[in-house]
């Protein structure tokens, strides 16, 4: 017993721990408050369409919530980086010329304000400090773009509306557009069916290439942008990506793979949603179900882009409005 | 649907058809069956948009066929059929799968089990810890308790409900030492979504040497980990936990004493992914245990030191998920606030509780229990504790104290560690034990726990003194044969300042969140119970909490129910 007793305490004793603290060190959090570096952009003017960005850097004395809030003058664009830091550097302080809230940045001058909730200075709830800086060029996503609707309705889409009620599938001009000067109005109210109408965006409709997404499902991202608005509870939007894995120039629903994004309960105003394609589920009326051909998602062959929108007949009218639709290669639409 | 009536109706028609056929029941039917109704009000100062009452109840059936096709098979098969109060004609009705294994023995000599497992090992490797405040249970809280613990595969040995199988065998020896038992399981604990997400499983065993009766030594082993290959993810999740633990007995003059100790390491990465850490870290417990058979009283002392990066997954998953919202009255007030999870959800809310495991460290209510919030296995704690149990030879009463000292291993941004007190206090007093010829339960229970958080700083924010409490005061007296009440004062409060841990994907703390409260929970619970038999039971029971945190947002509020439990085993 004496023998186990030693050999118990010497194996304790053997182990070995690091005696660093956890987490941020408190001093860096709750010590006195200043501003170390002031707050600065590293260049007044930008040209986003020549791959340019704005770097903001600022450097305090203590961790603090911070918010750059950058708004443009003509257009009302907003862009808004938050964090919480004692540095502002390349890693948590990059304007790449996206936007935040809608509609897009357009060239011309931007204030930027930096407010620091820790730094009591300028008052108890905060300080702010101010810059300038002028777009010289807007971002210019690159992508296979399926629709902006900036121009008339490709004929070669397939467009269907149900005889509902109060029913709206057209282009759109006014009120805030996220990109452009158009976007898609979906809206009706349907009270026999979930679904209210479609858009098919055929491969054919972009000449011999068709989608010319390549075969990398893990590199491949599909982008739109959508509003549901004020008070619309009940929108399902559903898109389906049929694949024509045979190659006959048909997608059979029968033998070959449709993977699907559904999106419900979106918030309020335009936003955008993106998803990879290996991440695009295979979905029987909402569930997971298996799929009915290969089970490989192939962007390559992607036959025919649907766009379904749904809405419970029982829960009346319903509206989403809809623009940009585009695949991006390596990285997520930023617009 | 559809598919599981077809399973129901096969299961049974099989069941009975046997039952007839086999006189020796081979095959027979158990199960249990209970019917809740409930009306609850909540009542809130100028509230004019909750509704003031919500009346909610069900009926369900639990149907198990077991058989016994040879002398070393068992299987066994549970279905619930459940109808909610209000769905007429099938449309409320549910059925489901509610267990299902198999059991034998193999050549006499090997155990196994397949299917659903209750299975633990030991309090850091793999053990369901009780959920909060629910230490001092009685009777009265009891009744809606033991429904939710039902419905979740919680047992009061701590036992965690998994998917998989278990294998276990003994061996025995002439000399030397008496018995070797070993046991393995494994389980699945997740499965693939085919795209991002692998298969994780959990797995492991321990092997304990019964040298004698003076002496056992175990050594313990477990791990969550991914499945290579069954999705596309590369990445995989380790978590392996590896223990020993040893165990003396022996006896002077009368007195039992037991020298017990548990150790080990853990570890938890991630093979192909390079931004997440390896954390790695250990423990040792060792617990003294002194039994005086002659006045039945036992003195015990612990001392643990648990490593802030010792991470257990099957040890340190909480029952309650404190991020969940109440299914009653989720949200309340003029503002709709979401009301926080008080006393009495956790007694019966199942929605709020668990049964996978979590690799975060899950989150706690402070106000509840910020000592030891993932029991024993808490990262980050040492120090000792005592304590004293004594309960009289026939059984007229038992009382215990236990009071812990412990703190951090390391700061929490700081050098300056939290200290953590805890005393507890409990006993129970069986008048009817003590008075000639009366048979009739006369009991009264008490039971009180306190404890204080506590650290100074350089810093006045991020200073911490917060201080709870939990009192209990229950009784139950048999009125007429096999009719009892049943009653239950609780109080819960809770004052002061924590600073909590924010922690990112890998549980590594990346910053502090300060937390203010001044709770105030009370509750009364008072029930009739009438026992048609120990396994058959009506209970009348009404319940009111008054609820209020003046440093919370959330308004007071006070909640009352009245509800009608049966409940039958057979």
């Amino acid at each position: 017993m004496l023998s186990m007793l030693i050999v118990l305490g010497l194996s304790i004793a053997s182990c070995k721990r690091e005696k660093n603290n956890e987490g941020p060190d408190l001093n860096d959090i709750y010590g006195a408050f200043s501003l170390l570096e002031e707050f600065k952009a590293d260049r007044t003017n930008v040209d986003f369409s020549a791959g340019e960005a704005v770097q903001f850097t600022a450097r305090f004395s203590a961790i603090s919530d911070w918010v750059i809030t950058i708004n443009s003058t003509n257009t009302g664009a907003t862009k808004i980086i938050n964090g919480r830091s004692n540095i502002l550097d390349v890693s948590n302080a990059v304007w790449d010329g996206t936007t935040t809230q809608f509609p897009s940045f357009s060239t011309g001058p931007c204030n930027v304000e930096l407010f620091l909730k820790n730094d009591t200075s300028q008052g108890s709830n905060g300080s702010t400090y101010d810059l300038l800086v002028t777009v010289d060029g807007i971002r210019t996503p690159t992508g296979k773009v399926v629709a902006d609707f900036e121009a008339p309705n490709n004929p070669d889409w397939t467009i269907f509306k149900q005889a509902g009620g109060d029913m709206s599938f057209v282009r759109v001009d006014t009120g805030i557009v996220p990109q452009g000067k158009f976007y898609y109005d979906m809206a009706g109210e349907v009270d026999f069916d979930y679904l209210i109408g479609y858009i098919d965006f055929p491969a054919t409709a972009y000449g011999a290439s068709g989608f010319d997404l390549g075969n990398s499902a893990s590199s491949t991202y599909f982008n739109v942008l959508l509003n549901t608005p004020k008070g619309i509870t009940n929108s399902i939007v559903l898109f389906q990506f049929k694949e024509d894995e045979n190659g006959n120039g048909t997608f059979n629903e029968d033998n070959e793979d449709m993977y699907s994004l559904e999106l419900k309960g979106l918030d309020e105003g335009w936003q955008v949603v993106s998803i990879k394609y290996e991440d695009l589920k295979s979905l029987t009326n909402g569930a997971p179900s298996t799929p009915k051909g290969n089970g490989v998602r192939n962007p390559d062959k992607l036959h025919t882009l649907s766009c379904l929108f749904l809405a419970d007949p029982k829960t009346g009218y319903s509206r989403t409005l809809m623009d940009y639709i585009i695949f991006t290669k390596d990285e997520a639409l930023k617009l | 649907m559809m598919k599981n009536k077809y399973i129901i109706v096969t299961l049974m028609l099989a069941g009975f058809h046997l039952a007839a056929q086999a006189q020796d029941k081979k095959v027979w039917a158990s199960g249990a069956a209970r019917s809740v109704f409930q009306q609850n009000n909540l009542s809130v100062d100028g509230d004019t948009i909750t509704p003031k009452r919500l009346n909610s109840g069900h009926t369900l059936v639990d149907l198990a066929i077991n058989a016994k096709p040879n002398s070393q098979t068992f299987l066994h098969g549970k279905v619930r059929i459940r109808n909610d109060f209000g769905g007429f004609w099938g449309s409320g009705v549910t059925f489901d799968i509610r267990q299902l294994y198999v059991k034998g023995l193999i050549k006499n000599a090997i155990r196994y089990q397949l299917g659903d497992i209750n299975y633990k090992l030991t309090p850091y490797t793999f053990y369901s810890n009780n959920e909060e405040l629910s230490n001092h249970q009685r009777e009265a809280l009891n009744i809606f308790r033991d429904i939710t613990r039902y419905d979740m595969f919680y047992t009061d040995d701590n036992t965690w409900r998994q998917q998989g199988a278990a294998l276990d065998f003994s061996l025995e020896f002439d000399k030397n030492a008496e018995e070797l038992n070993v046991n393995v399981f494994a389980s699945r604990n997740r499965a693939s979504d085919f795209n991002q997400q692998s298969d994780r499983i959990f797995f492991g065993g321990n092997v304990n040497l019964v040298q004698s009766k003076t002496m056992t030594l175990g050594a313990n082993y477990i791990d969550l980990m991914d499945i290579a290959g069954t999705s596309r993810s590369i990445r995989q999740f380790h978590n392996p936990v590896i223990t020993g633990t040893t165990k003396f007995n022996h006896s002077i003059k009368g007195v039992d004493l037991q020298l017990a100790s548990e150790s080990g390491v853990s570890e938890m990465y991630e093979i192909n992914n390079a931004s997440v850490p390896a954390l790695r870290d250990y423990f040792y417990d060792i617990d003294f245990k002194g039994g005086i058979k002659k006045t039945n009283t036992t003195f015990k002392m612990n001392y643990i030191n648990v490593g802030p990066q010792f991470r257990s997954v099957g040890a340190q998953t909480k029952r309650v998920n404190f991020q969940g919202q109440n299914r009653m009255y989720t949200q309340y007030g003029n503002d709709q606030l979401i009301r926080h999870i008080s006393s009495i959800d956790l007694l019966q809310d199942v929605s709020l509780y668990q049964l996978s495991f979590n690799p975060d460290l899950d989150g706690y209510m402070p106000s509840y229990q910020n000592i030891q919030p993932y029991g024993k296995a808490t990262p980050n704690r040492k120090g000792l504790s005592f304590g004293i149990e004594q309960a009289s030879k026939n059984e007229a009463y038992n009382i215990g104290a236990t009071y812990r000292m412990l703190s951090e291993v390391v700061g929490q941004g700081t050098d300056d560690l939290r200290t953590f007190n805890q005393i507890a206090l409990n006993g129970t007093m069986r008048f009817n034990k003590i008075m000639a010829n009366y048979e009739k339960p006369l009991e009264v229970s008490f039971a009180y726990t306190q404890g204080s958080t506590k650290r100074t700083t350089e810093f006045t924010q991020a200073d911490v003194d917060l201080n709870n409490s939990i009192m209990d005061i229950g009784a139950k007296v048999g009125l007429i044969k096999d009719l009892d009440l049943l009653f239950n004062f609780r109080v819960v409060s809770s004052k002061g300042n924590e600073l909590m841990s924010m922690r990112n994907d890998f549980t590594e703390v990346i910053d502090f969140q300060p937390f203010e409260t001044d709770l105030s929970e009370t509750m009364v619970v008072l029930g009739f119970r009438y026992s048609f038999s120990e396994k058959n039971k009506l209970n009348v029971v009404w319940q009111k909490m008054s609820w209020k945190d003046t440093k919370n947002a959330n308004e007071a509020y006070d909640m009352s129910q009245f509800a009608i439990v049966y409940s039958l085993m057979f």
